[in-house]
């Protein structure tokens, strides 16, 4: 295993509704290696986005992080203050979003949306700016850069823009990228042209990278580890091997059973029976429990710790411990 | 689209990895029942303490004018000297014929509700019409007809008042309420044509419609009640515009002094400003109590409604 | 499409719209039940052949189009008729006034705009405090309160009981003053009262559209994209998230003139100041057709101006709008 570059420690991230606190991640250790690119999978609502957000310290009200700490480069984030996070965020970690289009301010150029970014964080001359702005926009693959740069996000197409987006988030040559479901929005098309960007820029600027999203597939195409979260806890985590052939945790399981396969008979599509909970009030011990098949009686009444089963391989399931 | 297939497949309803998104149309195409509709928007209001506030003082205004002859103390004729102030027997004083004030604040309510409510229907109609054939109709008629929407939203409404009432003869608060009814519908229409147009894309209107209902059917049962509530909020927070510009009217001299609304007692208070202070300031206060009651409860409905429109 | 082709697409369009307003306020005044002449000359009538000849004058024996057609374009050449209650044209009658009217709704608007957004933008980043509370409540109220009764109460308590501030007008009849300087300032005063009423309402009115604009906004993607880059908040909210707050705050300024044409109307007459608001409100009250007429159109030029600036300044600010 490599050496840590970001490391979380029982982190919880709560937020406080009229209707109840939402426990959206509640004590998750997170790894991520230096030049490695974990994937982070889960369905809709298990937290991995809450989750990315806390790493930057996006979260806002209602919610907050009430405990735990995220080791970066040797200090602790959580005990940073305004100005030093700042000086984090877009810089050393930083992140990509969902939609897009959404994602870009309509109202500035892309270009001086990416210049702001440079301008803030490095010491460069202004009017070597435009340039790096070309540049960087030439590297994700924007035809005719020097021209687009002027045009605003409306302009662009969703797989443009996401690339710029992508250029924003790496103008800075941060040592993490967080990208948080980078292709769900996009055309499926357009969402391999992504994903092979993200792979050759991962050459390029060394970075190491946090890939979120909720389609193992996908998601196994870039990275080299992978985490399963669920209902707010990290329930697996192993590299592709791992994860794929030597599957630990039920619902890990479950996730790659219930992908149809080409070429074989399938008389019915598997389903994991039962919903995922809500997080305010998440079932009793082992969160999976009420849908998993092999539940015990240990596992309505405590938390399966994550414990290491094999080679960098971590689960937290009862079966094993 | 799923296959039916799909359906076939699985024999119990549960949610299936691969037939996930078609879980969300359902949901989609369902409309949960009024009743649960009106009870979640009733919990949601009641939270809002200022919304609770604002109903209360609705309500408390809407029975004043119900049983105003009930509870004044006086009847309207001249019950005492003129122009006392306020006192024991005469809580609000007298005005300079020796009515009792309390008395006739108490009467305003109903013709100052009245006009508010009876103006405020008289918009809704129309631009509900309006707005409905322009969007239904779409093309060169939706053009036009916005267009003169558009120009009369644009005019000032106060001088636009006062210049239509000014050319009918006749100064009688009916007249008033028709012409605030004929120049304030533009805002309505176009509220309606675009809760009309994005209804109409709506998944549940296209099922119904892949269903074989008619045009006139999805109008009635789908799109109408999905008015509703922007409808209900805009109206509740128009109805104090209504009643304010009738006292202002009226101030003004262009109302119907026979009328005793609020804005009459004003009016003829005016002239009384420095003796008689007490004549103008409890109609005001009626006025502005009223009109706070209704922007409170509009507000309150609009936020529990979640409507986001163009909106005063 | 460029700035400049949609700001001369948009003149164009002051044409037609120009046309339907006048229609309007024709037909507004046509459909009318009751006799204009009838009604203008009510005090004193003259015999049947002077009102024959004001009949004829006025073009009220043709048939309705031609009047029309007639009255616009005489209203295009700058003729807005002559005022037979007061025996002067009406332009003139505008004219002297119109300046005092603009400097209420000037001074009102500067005002209004400034408190209102320096308001709404705190009110909006700390939703939820006790600020953002009272901000809103106190909006609420200025909203909420009729400007005439506003209006009598307060010349009630700052001119009758403290005597700050004067009663009526635009400056202290039969004084001389030392200096000009003097004069401004005793126009200053007479300026604070009818503008402070005019602008307690409109700034209600706009703090309610800042603050919502700008809660919508500061819930964005953007805004949270801002912020990952490492931004100051300050600059997340004033550069970022301001901008595009104010675009529909932009939109609603142009309902400005309307909201303050009409509260001129009200508070022109409550403090005696000479202008349109109160011209239009004498001359309503007695019938002055024509008058009534011409003020109308001057009113509806105003707004296509006011409408006008709003589109263009919208279209600025936001490079969306100019790619129809």
């Amino acid at each position: 295993m490599g050496e840590a570059l970001l490391r979380t420690n029982g982190l919880k991230t709560h937020f406080f509704t009229a209707e109840g606190i939402v426990k959206a991640v509640d004590g998750v250790n997170l790894r991520i290696n230096k030049g490695e690119a974990l994937g982070l999978v889960g369905e809709s609502g298990c937290g991995k986005s809450t989750l990315a957000l806390s790493i930057l310290r996006l979260i806002r009200e209602p919610g907050k992080i009430v405990e735990g700490e995220i080791w970066f480069e040797g200090e602790d984030l959580l005990r940073k203050s305004d100005e030093e996070m700042r000086n984090v965020r877009g810089a050393k970690i930083s992140m990509v979003f969902q939609n897009p289009i959404s994602s870009m301010n309509p109202v500035f150029t892309v270009g001086s949306q990416i210049a702001e970014a440079i301008n803030l964080h490095q010491d460069v001359q202004k009017h070597e700016i435009s340039e790096r702005v070309v540049e960087i926009l030439d590297k994700v693959g924007i035809p005719d850069p020097s021209e687009r740069m002027k045009d605003y996000p409306h302009e662009y197409s969703g797989g443009m823009t996401q690339r710029a987006m992508i250029a924003m988030a790496l103008s800075c040559n941060p040592r993490l990228l967080i990208a948080d479901e980078p292709t769900t929005n996009l055309d499926v098309t357009i969402q391999a042209q992504i994903l092979e960007l993200m792979k050759a820029l991962r050459e390029d600027f060394g970075a190491s990278i946090l890939l979120i999203g909720h389609d193992l597939g996908v998601i196994s195409e870039i990275s080299d580890r992978i985490g399963v979260m669920y209902a707010g806890k990290l329930v697996e985590y192993s590299d592709l091997a791992g994860i794929f052939e030597k599957t630990k945790h039920p619902y890990t399981q479950a996730l790659l059973e219930s992908i149809p396969r080409l070429g074989t008979e399938q008389e019915r599509l598997l389903i994991i029976r039962g919903t995922v909970p809500r997080l305010i009030n998440p079932p009793s011990g082992c969160r999976f429990h009420p849908r998993c098949d092999h539940a015990m009686k240990i596992c309505s009444e405590q938390e399966p710790p994550l414990i290491e089963v094999g080679q960098g391989h971590e689960v937290a399931c009862f079966l094993y411990s | 689209m799923i296959e039916p297939s799909c359906y076939e497949r699985s024999n119990d309803f549960m949610p299936n990895r691969l037939s996930a998104k078609s879980k969300e149309e359902t949901e989609e195409v369902f409309e949960p029942s009024k009743a649960t509709q009106l009870y979640i928007v009733w919990r949601k209001l009641r939270r809002s303490e200022l919304a609770v506030v604002g109903f209360g003082i609705v309500l408390a205004v809407s029975i004043v004018a119900l049983v105003a002859p009930v509870i004044a103390p006086y009847g309207t004729g001249m019950v005492g000297r003129s122009r006392r102030p306020p006192s024991v027997e005469h809580w609000f004083g007298t005005d300079a014929a020796g009515r009792d004030m309390l008395t006739l604040v108490l009467y305003g309510a109903r013709i100052s509700l009245y006009v508010g409510l009876a103006a405020v229907f008289l918009n809704v109609m129309i631009g509900l019409a309006i707005g409905m054939v322009a969007g239904y109709f779409g093309g060169a008629i939706d053009e036009v007809l916005m267009r003169i929407t558009d120009v009369i939203l644009s005019l000032p409404e106060l001088p636009l008042l006062i210049v239509t009432v000014t050319f009918f003869e006749t100064r009688s608060i009916h007249v008033i309420v028709l012409v605030m009814g004929l120049i304030g519908w533009p805002f309505m229409a176009r509220v309606v044509r675009g809760e009309f147009l994005a209804i109409r894309e709506a998944a549940y209107v296209e099922a119904a419609r892949s269903m074989g209902a008619s045009s006139w059917r999805i109008i009635i049962r789908h799109i109408l009640p999905n008015m509703f509530s922007t409808i209900i909020v805009i109206a509740s927070m128009d109805i104090p515009w209504y009643i304010l510009y009738e006292a202002t009217l009226t101030f003004l001299g262009f109302g119907d002094p026979l009328s005793n609304s609020w804005g009459v007692l004003v009016q003829k208070g005016y002239l009384y400003l420095t003796s008689a202070w007490w004549m103008i300031t409890f109609p005001g206060v009626a006025l502005f109590f009223t009109s706070m009651g209704f922007n409170l409860f509009g507000d309150g409905l609009r936020d529990a409604l979640d409507i986001r429109t163009r909106g005063r | 499409m460029t700035l400049r082709t949609y700001v001369i697409r948009r003149l164009i369009l002051i044409v037609p719209t120009f046309f339907f307003i006048s229609m309007f306020v024709f037909a507004l005044i046509h459909l009318a039940p009751g006799d204009p002449v009838l009604a203008m000359v009510r005090r004193n009538p003259p015999p049947p052949e002077v009102m024959a000849q004001i009949r004829r004058e006025l073009g009220l024996d043709q048939p309705v189009y031609t009047q029309y057609l007639i009255w616009v374009g005489k209203v295009l050449r700058g003729d807005l008729g002559f005022s037979y209650v007061s025996y002067r044209p009406v332009w003139t009658m505008i004219s002297e006034k119109v300046w005092n009217t603009l400097e209420l709704m000037l001074v009102a608007e500067v005002v209004s705009v400034a408190i209102a957004i320096v308001l709404g933008v705190i009110a909006a980043v700390k939703h939820y405090s006790i600020t953002d509370a009272l901000c809103s409540l106190g909006a609420l109220v200025g909203y909420s309160m009729p400007n005439f009764w506003m209006a009598l109460m307060a010349i009630l308590i700052f001119s009758m009981q403290l005597g700050w501030f004067p009663r009526y007008g635009m400056l202290t009849q039969g004084v001389t003053f030392a200096t000009p300087f003097h004069a401004l300032l005793d126009h200053l005063k007479h300026l604070v009262l009818p503008t402070a009423i005019l602008v307690l309402g409109w700034t209600a009115y706009l703090f309610r559209m800042v603050r919502s604009s700008m809660l919508e906004v500061l819930r964005q993607d953007y805004i949270t994209t801002a912020r990952a880059k490492g931004l100051r908040e300050r600059v997340v909210i004033y550069k970022h998230a301001l901008r595009n707050a104010l675009l529909p705050v932009v939109t609603y300024e142009a309902y400005s003139i309307g909201f303050l044409l009409g509260g001129a109307a009200v508070i022109e007459n409550i403090f005696g100041w000479p202008g349109l608001g109160r011209l239009m409100v004498e001359q309503a009250g007695v019938r002055d057709y024509t008058t009534v007429m011409g003020l109308s159109m001057i009113i509806a030029l105003m707004v296509l101006l006011a409408n006008l600036c709003a589109d263009i300044a919208y279209a600025v600010i936001d490079p969306r709008i100019r790619y129809d």
